[in-house]
């Protein structure tokens, strides 16, 4: 019974606080207002690309972004629907460069294992109050998946020593 | 999301469940070991819990095999019949039929579960070692 008690409960480190959870927002989640500023960066100097690109002498600069497919075969053409095609293009090339976001990734993996655990914690939970309230009568059960959960338990902590071990790894790096 | 992390848990499971019952059907035969009427009129027969192994398929869909009780079942071999005239339950010829419970069996059958049950049980501490040993690899 011990065993079972000593496990905290996973409900404060769902809330995924950043003080005293396990991997905090600046570690697991990109940090979207840097995220929002560097596409604004980039969606001005497209603009301003563009716009150099409307005056009718043909820039290499233009050529290059007609090349990246930025803009159409045509770069005289400066209607505001092209440049804002340009722009959100851009914007999306630039983030895509620097920093990949968008795709289902370590962060949803580490929370389903989380939650997995949770929940057999959960599960563990209940079955021995079934017990203590007479509902069931299947000790070994009860032991088997609090036993279960400990382990489980035991796992998510090893990945999160493991996440900040590489975290520091990261940090001690020489620039 | 489902995980197994302990090896081989779920059949083990199972099977402490199925030995449990056998450990209650035990000792409900010795309980009932004197018993010449139950609520029917009829004498107390042996009951005895027949197991089979069961194909489960689990989530992540690796097969598994657990035990089943299929039934538990009526010992229909007669029982000695002792004289006891003024017997309640005696016939006419004041014979008494008894059930046909035999102490010293059931005890043999109550080691053995016993003995299934802490061997599923040192089955469940091992593979729970093993799983805390991996996790050590990193330390």
């Amino acid at each position: 019974m011990s065993d079972m008690n000593a496990i905290p409960s996973l409900s404060d480190l769902l809330s995924q606080n950043g003080n005293g959870g396990i991997a905090g927002n600046s570690l697991l989640r990109p940090q979207s207002s840097n995220r929002e500023q560097s596409s604004g960066v980039s969606a001005a100097n497209a603009a301003f690309l563009s716009g150099t690109g409307g005056t009718g002498n043909v820039s290499p600069i233009s050529q290059d972004m007609a090349k990246a497919g930025l803009t159409s075969s045509n770069p005289a053409q400066s209607n505001p629907s092209l440049s804002n095609n340009a722009t959100s293009n851009a914007g999306v090339n630039m983030i895509a460069g620097s920093q990949k976001v968008d795709a289902p990734g370590f962060r949803d993996m580490f929370e389903g294992l989380i939650k997995g655990v949770h929940q057999k914690q959960l599960d563990a939970a209940g079955k021995k109050r079934d017990i203590l309230l007479g509902k069931s009568d299947n000790i070994h059960e009860a032991m088997v998946s609090a036993q279960e959960a400990g382990v489980a338990f035991n796992l998510m902590i090893q990945v999160r020593n493991k996440l900040v071990d590489s975290y520091k790894e990261l940090l001690r790096m020489r620039v | 999301m489902s995980m197994n992390l302990i090896p081989g848990i779920q059949s083990t499971s199972s099977a402490l469940t199925a030995e449990k019952l056998r450990l209650d059907m035990v000792a409900q035969n010795i309980a009932n070991a004197n018993t010449t009427q139950d609520l029917n009129g009829e004498v107390y027969k042996r009951k005895e819990v027949i197991f089979e192994s069961s194909l489960k398929r689990a989530e992540n869909g690796n097969v598994y095999k657990g035990v089943n009780v299929v039934e538990i079942r009526d010992d229909n071999s007669p029982g000695k019949k002792v004289y006891r005239p003024g017997h309640p339950h005696a016939d006419e010829r004041g014979m008494v039929q008894m059930p046909n419970v035999e102490v010293t069996k059931e005890m043999v059958d109550l080691i053995t579960a016993s003995r299934s049950y802490e061997a599923n049980l040192t089955v469940v501490r091992t593979a729970r070692q093993m799983a805390q040993q991996a996790l050590r690899i990193g330390r």
